[in-house]
């Protein structure tokens, strides 16, 4: 029978993420154990007065590992593991759809990438003491960060179907990650330090503008151009889209005659 | 209803099945499905649930994700216990599946609920493939080679039930097997396939009486049986011999002598194996031992 929404699968999908010892550690642990390293270097080497935007710049940025982690090099990890194991060919046989089934391992994710990112948070503001927003640049920032994060689950989703294989699809999501992370300027190497071809290819990254000094305008409800952040987005979506649609076509189910 | 007609299933350039028959399968009609390996049973299968490209039609009267199959293999996630997973795929809470309740404890599996399923024995997990099939209550149910890679007893038991559970329900059964015991106990309807062509499809006595007469007697291959002389024999497994008889008076001459010699044999009506090898000796054209 084809199935709608239920809690209990939800539920199931959920304690996959939870119980993923990849997206805890790395979704969750990680990024406050990165930070609170680099905070230890920021308060001996910036002064007193830069010193809580500084960290709160350094902690917008880490909070990205977040979703690239959890909803990116997690998702990948597991759901590739899944596909190979043929986890979601039983499940479309209990009429489960391919759509379904997306619909609620992103909920699923997004569930468990709030959580990281309140344990972050809250982690933030108390062992380094980061600025707290305001309410405008809050909201769009949330909004931001979800439709980013939504974005690579989807993308994540698309390149597991794709290849279906937990091997391949690692290795071409750590492509991914990492090159975000370097042409973002997120490795030690600043965006500015890059050859020209390679900056054009940075400025389509939306992790490049969190990055950036300027993402504390936003943050504290300044006046910031959304353009270009806006820009990188639609065009990762595109590339997410086009990637799941493409492992669509290709397992994809044939109807029979009568309801074709 | 299922209807098939000029199927060809492909594996990119690879014909894998080709049935140019027109087969129909009745609401309620419990069919099975047998041939050797290789035959193209589960490249039907898959074909009829859209998981495998084919040409020709497959013409269904219901949804095909409305089909409960149980595949030859079934995965789960071992990260949560088999309850999760149940409830999950049930879409509630198991206190609250009457049905579930009744089957879990039809299939002696409660106690294996909080188990992961990775943790599970051959037999449980078959078992809990077979619960979520038959919860599923579907118009259409397949079972592809639920036995394979267990016991013998366990083969039995599992199939005992399985066999109780549908027999007077009216709902639509293939059953792939190359266990053609497990057929005896559930279908009224053969279709047979080898290596990827149609062979034959029909009422299991109408295939037998075509391709075995009336009754057939098996008996171990021995060195002396040329007292079997005149009697007409058929296709049989190399270990066995297998005679034909059409009729009563056939079948007391060849008693009497079997009795005579002191030969252990088997009367059969219904010899699926029998019936089956002698089809596909007919259909690829090899004449018959007489």
């Amino acid at each position: 029978m084809k199935k709608t929404f239920n809690v209990q699968f939800f539920y199931y999908e959920l304690m996959n993420n939870v119980l993923n010892g990849f997206s805890m550690f790395f979704g969750i642990a990680f990024p406050m154990i990165l930070s609170f390293i680099i905070s230890i270097q920021i308060k001996s080497s910036v002064p007193q007065s830069m010193m809580k935007d500084t960290l709160t710049s350094v902690a917008i940025g880490f909070s990205l590992i977040i979703p690239l982690a959890t909803g990116f090099i997690g998702y990948t990890a597991n759901y590739a593991t899944e596909l190979e194991s043929h986890i979601p060919d039983r499940l479309y046989l209990f009429g489960f759809s391919q759509t379904t089934l997306l619909v609620y391992k992103i909920l699923a994710a997004l569930v468990f990438l709030t959580s990281g990112l309140i344990i972050f948070a809250i982690f933030e503001y108390i062992a380094l003491g980061i600025a707290l927003p305001s309410l405008k640049g809050f909201l769009v920032m949330i909004v931001i960060y979800y439709v980013f994060s939504i974005i690579m689950l989807v993308f994540a989703h698309g390149i597991s179907n794709l290849v279906r294989k937990f091997g391949l699809a690692y290795a071409i999501t750590m492509v991914f990650y990492f090159g975000f992370m370097i042409l973002s300027g997120m490795m030690g190497i600043s965006v500015h330090a890059l050859p020209n071809a390679l900056q054009i290819v940075s400025k389509m990254l939306p992790t490049r503008y969190f990055v950036e000094d300027r993402i504390l305008d936003l943050y504290k409800g300044l006046d910031y151009n959304l353009a270009p952040l806006l820009q990188s987005l639609l065009l990762w979506a595109a590339i997410a889209v086009l990637v799941l649609w493409i492992s669509y076509y290709y397992h994809g189910r044939k109807k029979s005659e009568s309801y074709k | 209803m299922i209807e098939l007609k000029n199927l060809e299933v492909f594996y990119k350039d690879f014909k894998a099945l080709s049935i140019l028959e027109t087969i129909r399968i009745q609401q309620g009609e419990k069919v099975g499905i047998i041939g050797s390996n290789g035959a193209g049973k589960t490249t039907l299968i898959k074909a009829i649930l859209g998981l495998a490209y084919y040409e020709g039609m497959i013409q269904l009267d219901v949804l095909q994700e409305s089909i409960a199959i149980h595949m030859q293999q079934n995965e789960y996630s071992s990260i949560v216990s088999v309850k999760v997973v149940m409830e999950a795929i049930l879409g509630c809470s198991l206190k609250q599946h009457k049905v579930a309740n009744e089957l879990i404890d039809y299939f002696d599996f409660r106690g294996c609920l909080h188990k992961k399923f990775k943790h599970l024995s051959g037999g449980q997990k078959q078992r809990l493939t077979l619960i979520l099939v038959m919860c599923q209550n579907a118009p259409i149910t397949i079972f592809d080679e639920v036995t394979s890679g267990l016991d013998f007893e366990t083969r039995q038991r599992l199939m005992e039930k399985v066999s109780e559970y549908y027999r007077d329900r009216q709902q639509t059964v293939l059953l792939v097997s190359h266990y053609y015991q497990e057929l005896e106990y559930l279908v009224d309807k053969i279709l047979i396939l080898e290596k990827g062509q149609f062979v034959d499809y029909g009422d299991k006595e109408t295939l037998f009486k075509k391709y075995c007469g009336n009754t057939v007697y098996i008996m171990n291959r021995q060195k002396e049986l040329s007292f079997l002389k005149g009697f007409k024999e058929i296709v049989a497994p190399d270990h066995l011999v297998a005679i034909s008889c059409s009729n009563q008076e056939e079948e007391l001459a060849l008693t009497k002598l079997l009795v005579e010699h002191n030969v252990d044999y088997k009367r059969s009506i219904s010899d699926i194996e029998i019936m089956s090898l002698n089809a596909k000796h007919v259909a690829f054209n090899k004449e018959v031992k007489a």
